[in-house]
């Protein structure tokens, strides 16, 4: 890759790596692990880089590269795929104090139960404020199934919510 | 947009924005990009795409053209029958809703819930886990189970089931189901199969097996069993992946075939290969082999996943695969690359997860369609579909109602 080029991916890599790593977050719930995913997708892109035609398919391509790489690790567990690399991802300029992340309201809790790919879906249609056909796209999948999963997120966020909730009643009821 | 919807947006932006401002992952995303290249370059720039998780970028395109080798064919001893007549739509659209109920259920061996069905006999899968993949023999099966971030191989017999040691490998059946061939290894403390697997031939016949050591090994894709003679290609955690190689009991080591091929398919008799010659970022190419080795035909469209008995036909996904399912799936005759059926899938609101010849003619595809699942039985000769059995809730992510065997 030529010099230009790479400038161009440092510049794309250094205005768009807290969005990546905010999504990466919401997908993982575990900071070095985003980070970890943000930099794989960075790196599948940067090989990708000079044949990428419209610089603003990138954030697209990045995307999508992130959320499969990590909802398709059940497949990856029987089907062999690319494996991780040896080359740690850099650490943060400080360390992170887990109380950061200690506040978490009751909805954050129930969404990291969902299965990885519901919870792609509602990352993307929620926090991304993509379309069902976007979402599709990036989830590699029709929309049929989008829709689905994000329902199915839904109601079990909703179900899981109405049990939390009787339990509280029945425990400040005794 | 309810209550719910808000609060969840406002949740995610909340968590969102607790994420820390980290130093510069560009300049390391560089260093690691320049790191898979490298490992590329090593193994010749040769990969099996439909096993790497690479996109594709939008606004891309993919060659769709076939080329032939016509008249470098070496003559076959045991070639394949041409199929008589192709008739039918070439573009099957299908539709769990809408598509009838066979009288006959697969007549290859499969999972229904937690049952492996092998003809007339039925094994209960006795495993907590996710049943990933299955290779049933006479008398049983071999299962992959995927419990988090490890997986089991199991033995389920009428007697019970045994769990074997980690899978190292997706057990797979020879055509008759006499063989079965799985492999396994020790983990680290993160479950991580570490390097020297053991790769075990298992004969239906007597109970017997038949171990090798693949010392560099922490991983091996089994293609196919070909008379007690495994096709196999074993990858190392550094990313190496080597070429095709066989083993038969009582060889010491695998046998690298004469010329070097990075297989993503092998007939169930050793004769045809998908041989995947070159792949980019951007796309993937695929030389297909027949008697000899000689060249029948090549893609870039395609990524050759499967042959029928006696590879008359082949079924193939997209170059690029990745993602939850395998996108649109093709049905071409073996011995010119003439696609000869296309089933759409994203378009139609399907995912097909895996496909496996049932016969030589017909496919079985394990479809889902609006978090139901089916295997749909689809011939290549006709384009006529049927359920192959009823159509079932759940997909994949939390456990499908079916699989198909591996073979």
């Amino acid at each position: 890759m030529d010099a230009d080029l790479e400038a161009r991916f440092c510049e794309y890599a250094a205005a768009r790596q807290q969005q990546l790593l905010r999504t990466a977050y919401l997908l993982t719930s575990d900071l070095h692990a985003a980070q970890d995913l943000v930099q794989i997708a960075l790196a599948k892109a940067y090989l990708s880089w000079g044949k990428l035609r419209d610089p603003r398919a990138a954030d697209a391509y990045v995307r999508r590269i992130m959320v499969n790489e990590h909802t398709s690790w059940w497949r990856r567990a029987w089907r062999h795929r690319e494996r991780s690399t040896d080359v740690l991802p850099e650490r943060p300029d400080h360390d992170i104090d887990p109380t950061d992340f200690a506040e978490r309201d009751r909805i954050w809790e129930l969404v990291q139960t969902l299965p990885p790919r519901q919870r792609a879906a509602v990352v993307l249609r929620f926090y991304e404020d993509l379309s069902e056909a976007e979402t599709a796209q990036v989830l590699s999948c029709s929309i049929g199934t989008v829709k689905s999963q994000t329902s199915r997120a839904l109601a079990t966020l909703r179900g899981r919510l109405a049990h939390q909730g009787a339990s509280v009643d029945t425990i400040e009821g005794v | 947009m309810t209550d719910l919807d808000q609060d969840l947006k406002q949740s995610l932006a909340t968590q969102a924005s607790r994420v820390p401002q980290g130093s510069d992952l560009g300049r390391g995303a560089i260093v690691r990009g320049r790191g898979i290249r490298r490992r590329r370059r090593v193994v010749g720039g040769v990969a099996f795409a439909a096993l790497v998780a690479i996109a594709v970028p939008v606004g891309l395109e993919v060659g769709d053209s076939v080329s032939r080798n016509d008249g470098q064919v070496a003559p076959a001893t045991t070639g394949p029958t041409t199929p008589t007549e192709i008739t039918g739509p070439r573009q099957v659209n299908l539709d769990l809703t809408a598509l009838p109920l066979a009288d006959e259920p697969p007549q290859i061996p499969y999972v229904e819930g937690q049952t492996v069905v092998v003809g007339d006999e039925r094994y209960n899968v006795d495993a907590t886990g996710d049943l990933k993949a299955v290779a049933a023999f006479d008398g049983g099966a071999h299962l992959f189970v995927s419990r988090g971030s490890t997986a089991e191989l199991v033995r389920v017999t009428p007697e019970g089931s045994e769990v074997l040691g980690a899978a190292a490998g997706t057990p797979i059946a020879s055509a008759d189901l006499r063989w079965n061939a799985y492999a396994i290894g020790d983990v680290d403390k993160f479950g991580n199969v570490l390097r020297g697997i053991t790769l075990t031939l298992f004969d239906s016949q007597d109970g017997s097996t038949s171990e090798i050591n693949l010392p560099a090994a922490n991983y091996v894709d089994i293609y196919a069993l070909v008379d007690g003679t495994v096709y196999l290609r074993p990858h190392s955690s550094d990313g190496t992946e080597l070429p095709l190689q066989t083993w038969a009991p009582g060889q010491e080591a695998p046998s690298y075939l004469p010329t070097n091929y990075y297989a993503s398919a092998v007939s169930d008799d050793g004769r045809v290969i998908a041989d995947m010659t070159k792949v980019t970022d951007f796309g993937s190419c695929t030389e297909v082999r027949g008697s000899g080795r000689s060249s029948l035909w090549q893609t870039c469209a395609q990524s050759i996943l499967g042959f029928s008995p006696g590879a008359v036909f082949a079924w193939a996904g997209p170059a690029y695969l990745d993602g939850y399912s395998l996108g649109d799936i093709v049905i071409i005759d073996a011995q010119t690359g003439d696609v000869i059926r296309r089933l759409p899938s994203f378009d139609n609101g399907l995912d097909f997860m895996d496909a496996t010849f049932e016969d030589s003619d017909h496919l079985l595809i394990r479809v889902e369609q609006g978090g139901q699942t089916a295997l749909v039985r689809c011939a290549a000769s006709t384009g006529q579909c049927e359920l192959a059995v009823p159509v079932a809730d759940g997909t994949s992510e939390l456990g499908s109602p079916y699989l198909l065997s591996n073979r």
